[in-house]
């Protein structure tokens, strides 16, 4: 007789009889396929958000803090640009300006769009365009919104629009004490579309942003507060800044120091920390599930072979006094808890996968988690038992005689 | 040429229960040797060291005039030369009556079951093959035993109180079958407390004191 009818004879039997075991085991495999699948997917994204989206190592800074006004001035922003962490700082303050497309679009029918600074918190954004480098903006280039002036982003990357603008040469104190601003004519500003961005995924900023080189956008501002950019820097101050942190990682800690430095900041980063505990603790058991499962079927391994071999003594002299080698009898017991181990592996998988299909669909599955996950409790279910099976290799044939 | 070979053999329990002492007894194809002696004379203890299901503290034991030396050898021989039908019947409750059958075949599995239904038509219980063994009364358990004892084709049969249990029919019907077997010039010993076996075996033997005498 094959050792595989044995095997499945037995194998049968512990399904009817003994199935307290495996069935946890079915069910803690079903529960790591689908903390391994969809689980993981969700931080395996947030993950990469995380590293390679700089909106999350990004920090807002304010000028109006609870107690009062805090200038942001070039001083500031270079202590802030010393701090621990800390990147890049860049004025991040707003103006709205009128703009229109180049060729087309009646000079007399501009749109109204606010215009910011692009920052490494901005790349996320573009849905359409030229993103090969997208940490930087050229002078000449705009990013402005899909749909803009009812074009499609096709029809809107590499076009130019005129933007209006007053750029002021020099602030003089005139002879009643008051300052008057010089040379501000307004201009017109020829820009290229390098990319469009796509208000739905969440601007920053609102709909109706436009991007454009931090520099310009500083010149920008200036001229709309009747003022220069020097001025800005070395007395006037920014209403707001960003703060471009190395990591996602090193958020906390900059925003603590800002705090400490008497500067009110906000970040996306701690407002997701703030939701995170449970997503967290859900992903630790995920990650530690896979070797529960080993530990478990290591435990139950012992249990389940010192229990068969104990209440299957006589069975097991049977087969020796027939002539089966103990190499034989170790492999008909070792095979009866592998296949007892493999058959719980293959249904707790598949429910697991049922499980990830329908919560997140069948893109979240992770064949290769799956795949380890089918040995897996069968092997450590011998290995548990391997103590009890040698003992069970070893009794003397008339065993069979005295406990029959 | 003699099949099985006791020679001097002693086997004692912890020590100090000398169960069998110097016992000696050959056994020749062909022959029916019935064994006799009161309960706890030690019967099964020495239908246990002819089968190699344990060892003498002291002499021989030789099967096919080798003696057995290793334990994987010793499981060898019981594979491929001994029909051992056990005091207490016993089968693998996981497997039906015909797969307890097929246990000791090394025939693939086709040939395995026709020989194996067979053997229990021969011992008509052939409509029980695909019970579980479980259900089995006792004397279709002893007839099933007796099935699976010859599964192997063996030289030597060794049959403990195969008629224990038996209505008078059916344990005359079950002699008969040993008889056979002997006829097929196969070496059978018989322990057992049936009287029926005087009209059948070819030989008695009896235990007394640990001491085997003819008779
Ligand atoms: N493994 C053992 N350890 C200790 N004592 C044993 C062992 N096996 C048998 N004995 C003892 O050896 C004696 C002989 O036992 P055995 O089973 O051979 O008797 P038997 O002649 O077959 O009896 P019965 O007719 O009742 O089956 C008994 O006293 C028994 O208790
Ligand atoms: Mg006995």
């Amino acid at each position: 007789m094959r050792d595989s009818r044995l095997i499945r004879g037995e194998l049968l039997r512990t399904l009817r009889r003994h199935w307290a075991m495996p069935l946890f085991l079915v069910l803690l495999v079903g529960f790591v396929v689908v903390a391994r699948g969809p689980v993981a997917d969700a931080r395996a994204s947030a993950t990469a958000l995380g590293t390679g989206d700089g909106s999350l190592r990004t920090v807002s800074v304010w000028a109006n803090t609870p107690d009062g006004r805090t200038p942001l001035t070039g001083k500031r922003i270079r202590e802030i640009g010393r701090l621990p962490g800390v990147v890049a700082v860049t004025p991040y303050d707003s103006d709205s300006v009128e703009v229109y497309l180049a060729d087309d679009q009646k000079r007399d029918d501009p749109r109204v769009l606010t215009l910011h600074p692009w920052t490494a918190a901005h790349p996320r954004l573009v849905s359409h365009g030229d993103s090969t480098d997208p940490e930087r903006l050229a002078a000449n280039e705009i990013v402005l919104a899909d749909g803009f002036a009812g074009r499609s982003a096709r029809q809107l990357v590499g076009r130019e629009v005129v933007v209006l603008h007053t750029p002021i040469e020099r602030v003089e104190r005139s002879p009643d004490g008051g300052e008057a601003a010089h040379g501000g004519e307004p201009r017109e500003l020829r820009l290229t579309i390098a990319a469009v961005h796509d208000d739905s995924l969440g601007s920053l900023d609102g709909p109706g942003s436009a991007y454009v080189n931090p520099k310009l956008a500083a010149e920008l501002h200036a001229g709309s507060r009747a003022t220069t950019v020097e001025r800005l820097y070395a007395t006037e101050g920014f209403d707001s800044l960003q703060v471009e942190v190395g990591s996602a990682e090193q958020v906390g800690d900059v925003q603590r120091q800002l705090r400490e430095a008497g500067l009110y900041s906000a970040s996306i980063t701690s407002q997701l920390r703030a939701l995170s505990p449970a997503l967290s603790l859900l992903d630790t058991v995920g990650s530690v599930a896979l070797w529960l499962v080993v530990g478990l079927a290591l435990v139950f391994g012992l249990a389940m072979g010192t229990q068969r071999v104990r209440s299957r003594l006589p069975e097991i002299g049977l087969l020796k006094a027939l002539g089966f080698s103990e190499g034989r009898i170790f492999r008909v017991l070792a095979g009866e808890l592998f296949a007892v181990g493999s058959v719980a592996a293959l249904l707790g998988v598949s429910l697991g996968a049922l499980v990830a299909v329908v919560v997140s669909g069948a893109a979240s599955l992770q064949p290769l988690t799956m795949a380890l996950l089918l040995p897996l409790p069968g092997t450590a279910l011998v290995v548990g038992a391997l103590i009890p099976l040698s003992y069970a290799r070893r009794l003397p044939p008339d065993s069979v005689l005295r406990h029959g | 040429m003699t099949l099985l070979e006791i020679d001097s053999v002693t086997k004692e329990f912890d020590g100090d229960l000398t169960v069998l002492r110097d016992v000696s007894l050959t056994v020749r194809p062909g022959e029916l040797v019935w064994l006799r002696g009161r309960s706890g004379a030690g019967k099964t203890t020495l239908l246990s060291l002819a089968g190699l299901l344990s060892s003498p503290t002291h002499g021989t034991v030789r099967v096919d005039g080798a003696e057995v030396g290793t334990a994987s050898r010793a499981a060898e021989v019981r594979r491929s030369r001994i029909g051992f039908v056990f005091q207490k019947p016993l089968f693998l409750p996981a497997l039906s009556t015909v797969d307890n059958v097929m246990l000791p075949s090394p025939l693939p599995h086709s040939e395995a079951r026709a020989a194996a239904d067979q053997l229990l038509t021969r011992f008509d219980v052939g409509s029980r093959a695909d019970h579980r063994p479980g259900l089995l009364s006792g004397g279709e358990a002893q007839r099933v035993a007796l099935a699976r004892a010859l599964m192997n084709d063996p030289a030597l049969v060794l049959a403990d109180e195969p008629t224990a249990g038996l209505d008078a029919e059916t344990a005359a019907l079950v002699r008969t079958h040993l008889a056979e077997l002997a006829h097929e010039q196969r070496a059978v010993v018989v322990a057992s407390h049936d009287d029926g076996f005087a009209d059948v075996a070819t030989r008695s033997v009896t235990l007394r004191n640990g001491e085997l005498t003819d008779a």
